[in-house]
């Protein structure tokens, strides 16, 4: 059985379609790739999927229950973790602190055992930081735990929004550009990175990324949109030889323009 | 031994610093007015750490914190004056009186605070500025329309119970439970949707209720600070409580940095005590409002954060470290580097 399941997602902007027919049956453990030009509806698609917008049309299951009508944090609780294009992190906190604070409603310490630091929120407190510890180690990120997350330099925050989320114990990772602004060493780390989410925490990841020689290795699967429409879907042999595909990324000329509308 | 060391060694400053005062008090260094400033000082002290959990922590803006404040004072001052009837309370039952009062307030307060947190705290940056400045009008038209409690003339009678020993013990209860609060997964939750609230939100954080109780734990402190208040004064009315009461608490929080317990307690000391203490300069007393402004000025010139803006004293933080250290209490935690392999 599928662990997400998309079926029609569409939404509108006053007249505008920004998403039209979106579908995606996802198993565990798959990396899927969405990719697009500039303004396709990728990062819409984030949006809809993690309770930001509402989708005018269109279902989204997660273990075949409807996630339709909740909040962003209840979407964040029932499983699905996700990063931004453009860093957002908790940039006056320490670093263990912004991975910390992911772990909140999982956290079990009640206002009045915080308040009076009880024994029993203490040790919750400790196991809470042992195991943002755990993560941190396990992303090069341990020596920099208690130095403020805006003073990190750029891909070790990008690291550290992944490992934020995964504090979150997800099922599904959801990476916006991750490697946006990353210099090609920095690539290849990265696309080892998420090659081990799925390899050693059996997590599901959809990402969506402009850089092909990032995606083509570790998607099993690319969906290609452009204006809102999927234009292709398959691997990525078949998807870099589509020729729709081509003329979205290079310009089709003025017939196919014509043709397509 | 140590950790035992660092728990003890600020309780036994507390205690030094009251017996310091005592011993001024006594040897006529200080008299009753000066010990009244400093009792003054600590609840604004206590006002500040209030307002410094909404606005300096939470990243909210809320600006009519006196009114939480006179709800505070007037809901001890029913329990003490009017239901137990004041003076006319029997010596030993005094204290518990007093307690409850104090309780009563802080109760209000927090009641209040949530009955408006809920549908107020959707709302963003000016705009909910705007309706908890309404808010604390609003307390102070309603308190100036009730006959029971004085209306305008404003309640006379309240036993003065308030002395600096009280003042000292609610300050350190309000310091060690707010800073309690902001190392625990409330006051981390807090921060993120200061720093970031959209991520806070994806990172399952259910924004609106964290809000909310903070909202409602600064109103409770603020309810307690103003029923300290009254039980200084004898006298509360709704005037007392304007939004210039309120504009003063938030020149105490920014001058004394936001995001900083030691601000607050350093904002709301300093600024209470300078005007009082000009009023001794002869010639200057006139010029002590425009000396208090230029303070201000050059403090805010200099220190753009506040005086301790984002800075703590180690005193008033939680060490990462002191989660391994043994407890007092039990004999678990450990270190993970001394954990054996």
């Amino acid at each position: 059985m599928s662990i997400l399941e998309i079926k029609n997602l569409s939404i509108e902007f006053g007249g505008l379609k920004a998403v039209d027919d979106f579908n995606l049956s996802l198993e565990e453990g798959e990396i899927i790739a969405i990719i697009g030009p500039n303004g396709a509806g990728k990062t819409t698609i984030f949006n809809m999927l993690t309770g930001i917008y509402a989708p005018t049309k269109g279902s989204i299951e997660l273990n075949g229950e409807s996630l339709l009508g909740l909040k962003p944090y209840q979407f964040a609780q029932k499983g699905i973790a996700r990063t931004f294009q453009n860093i957002r992190l908790f940039a006056a906190s320490t670093v263990i602190d912004n991975v910390k604070m992911a772990y909140t409603h999982q956290c079990k310490e009640s206002f009045f055992e915080c308040i009076f630091r009880t024994p029993k929120m203490v040790e919750e407190e400790r196991k809470i930081d042992e195991r943002a510890m755990d993560l941190l180690k396990a992303f090069d990120l341990e020596s920099k735990a208690d130095i403020l997350a805006k003073n990190l330099p750029y891909g070790a925050q990008r690291r550290l929004e992944i490992v934020r989320a995964l504090m979150l114990e997800p099922k599904i990772l959801l990476l916006d550009e991750p490697v946006a602004g990353m210099i090609t060493t920095e690539l290849d780390d990265m696309a080892k990175m998420v090659r081990e989410l799925r390899d050693k925490l059996g997590l599901t990841v959809i990402l969506i990324e402009h850089h092909m020689n990032f995606v083509m290795p570790i998607a099993d699967r690319i969906k290609v949109l452009n204006f809102g429409e999927t234009i292709a879907e398959g691997s990525a042999d078949e998807v870099q030889n589509n020729p729709d595909v081509i003329a979205a990324y290079l310009g089709g000329g003025y017939k196919n323009v014509i043709t397509n509308a | 031994m140590k950790p035992l060391i660092r728990k003890l060694l600020p309780i036994l400053g507390v205690v030094a610093l009251y017996y310091l005062i005592m011993y001024l008090k006594s040897i006529k260094v200080m008299n009753p007015y000066h010990i009244q400033v400093l009792m003054f000082a600590g609840v604004n002290i206590m006002m500040t750490i209030s307002l410094n959990i909404v606005n300096g922590f939470t990243g909210q803006f809320c600006i009519g914190h006196a009114g939480f404040m006179s709800l505070g004072a007037y809901g001890a001052s029913i329990v003490t004056t009017m239901i137990f009837g004041g003076f006319s309370v029997a010596p030993n039952l005094r204290i518990p009186v007093f307690l409850l009062g104090l309780l009563a307030g802080g109760l209000v307060a927090g009641a209040v605070g949530l009955l408006i947190g809920i549908p107020t705290l959707k709302l963003k940056g000016d705009y909910l500025a705007i309706v908890t400045l309404a808010f604390g009008e609003i307390v102070r038209a309603t308190l100036r329309l009730i006959e029971p409690i004085g209306a305008a003339r404003g309640m006379i009678g309240i036993p003065p119970y308030t002395n600096f020993a009280w003042v000292l013990f609610f300050v350190v209860l309000t310091l060690i439970v707010a800073r309690n609060f902001i190392y625990s997964k409330h006051g981390r939750a807090c921060i993120a949707i200061r720093d970031n609230e959209i991520a806070a939100d994806a990172m399952g954080i259910n924004t609106t209720k964290y809000k909310i109780i903070s909202f409602v734990f600064a109103a409770f402190i603020a309810g307690v600070a103003g029923g300290l208040y009254a039980h200084i004064m004898s006298f509360i009315q709704p005037d007392t409580f304007s939004f210039v009461k309120s504009s003063d608490l938030l020149v105490y929080l920014y001058a004394g940095g936001t995001g900083s317990l030691t601000g607050s307690v350093l904002g709301g000391l300093l600024l209470t005590v300078l005007p009082e203490a000009l009023r001794t300069f002869g010639n200057l007393v006139n010029w002590r409002i425009v000396i208090y402004a230029v303070t201000l000025v050059i403090i805010m010139l200099y220190r753009p954060l506040g005086l301790c803006g984002g800075k703590e004293l180690p005193l008033l933080k939680i060490n990462r470290k002191h989660l391994y250290e043994k407890s007092i209490f039990s004999k678990k935690s450990v270190h993970p580097s001394e954990t054996p392999n």
